[in-house]
């Protein structure tokens, strides 16, 4: 099943960065499809983007909301919540574990050989502090003298924009080195940080900062896909912790926050049928019942 | 490492594990529906043609010199 996600992961990292005419071009591609929402962070500035970062869009139409408003045009972003909530309300945060390109990233650096080091649990909600400040309140309220915001997240932190559009497009295009500042270099020294954290700690960008995760997050109790946890059957090995991407003690409660449904838990961890996953009210794969022959025959 | 030779309780059957699941089921749907409703309302106001606006031109905030 990992080796599934892993291809799966492939996949999308390619369609969300399908457009391979760049070189030739050199600029950004500029099709129909970029009206789409992608499902993970993906810079839409990246010259192989095929869609829109849902992020950034969200933080552009709140920043334009007011003079918008005035102009007789009433644009909250209704298009960009109503996709997350499409996604986050069938399937909570999954789409952070099978279809980010900044996630799988991660996921890859974290495979180089090092010592591994874990984070204070309290640190993962600084991603709501993040998605809070940076993406719907500076954005919305702190307004240039022409009445239009500006997107904090994209502009100030967001490392995947300055990997994925930055760098490249100082190459692609050399009349933009010209506005290198101190805000490029600040930019580059978060994605150099959180690069290095990559290595050492497991995916500490979705954990710590990602508000698209954040979002994702809230819909993890109350999405129509979960997962079960079953306490009079889990033994507390802590199996599904050591192997979790996130970091997610499973054994103390299914749909955590923190939970990208990579589903490794449930397929390699428990070895004890205490993991079952549910679409609606129809039991996809009764743990119990699937690992029992194979639990008869280790012994 | 596992302790696979450890016991499994008896009374700890699937349909234990879908009575603990069953109170939240409601939710999702309403949340669904919302979803939907403020998707399609986003698409009748022309947000996408915004969003098209946006992703198609090289932004300086997202590189960091802007």
């Amino acid at each position: 099943m990992m080796r599934v996600r892993r291809w799966i992961q492939v996949v999308a990292t390619f369609l969300s960065n399908g457009y391979l005419m760049f070189p030739f071009t050199r600029n950004i591609y500029q099709g129909r499809l970029k009206s789409l929402c992608l499902p993970g962070l993906n810079c839409y500035s990246c010259p192989a983007a095929t869609g829109a970062c849902p992020l950034g869009s969200l933080q552009t139409f709140l920043a334009n909301v007011r003079p918008g408003f005035d102009a007789g045009k009433f644009h909250p972003g209704f298009y960009v919540i109503g996709t997350l909530g499409l996604i986050g309300s069938l399937a909570g945060r999954m789409p952070c574990a099978w279809l980010c390109p900044f996630g799988f990233l991660q996921e890859l650096i974290h495979k180089l050989p090092s010592r591994k080091l874990e984070i204070p649990s309290f640190v993962s909600r600084f991603k709501y502090i993040f998605l809070v400040v940076f993406v719907v309140f500076l954005p919305l309220f702190i307004l240039d003298p022409y009445g239009y915001g500006t997107t904090w997240f994209c502009k100030h932190i967001c490392p995947a924009g300055t990997l994925e559009a930055g760098l490249p497009m100082l190459i692609l295009q050399p009349s933009l080195r010209d506005l290198v500042g101190v805000l490029f270099y600040s930019k580059l020294t978060i994605l150099f940080i959180l690069l290095a954290a990559m290595v050492f700690i497991r995916r500490p960008f979705c954990r710590m900062i990602c508000p698209l995760g954040a979002i994702y997050s809230l819909f993890n109790r109350v999405s129509i896909f979960k997962m079960i946890h079953d306490p009079d059957v889990c033994v507390k090995c802590k199996k599904c912790y050591l192997d979790c991407p996130m970091g997610v003690k499973f054994y103390e409660g299914a749909n955590q926050p923190d939970c990208i449904r990579c589903l490794k838990c449930y397929t390699e961890s428990c070895h004890y049928g205490a993991i079952s996953l549910e679409f609606g009210t129809y039991r996809v794969m009764p743990g119990l019942t699937r690992k029992k022959d194979t639990l008869q025959e280790s012994k | 490492m596992h302790a696979l030779n450890s016991e499994k309780p008896e009374h700890a059957t699937p349909r234990r594990q879908a009575e603990t699941a069953a109170p939240l089921r409601k939710f999702p749907l309403i949340l669904l529906v919302v979803s939907l409703i403020l998707f399609i309302s986003g698409l009748n106001s022309g947000e996408p043609v915004s969003v098209w606006e946006k992703a198609v031109r090289i932004c300086l905030s997202c590189i960091g010199i802007g």
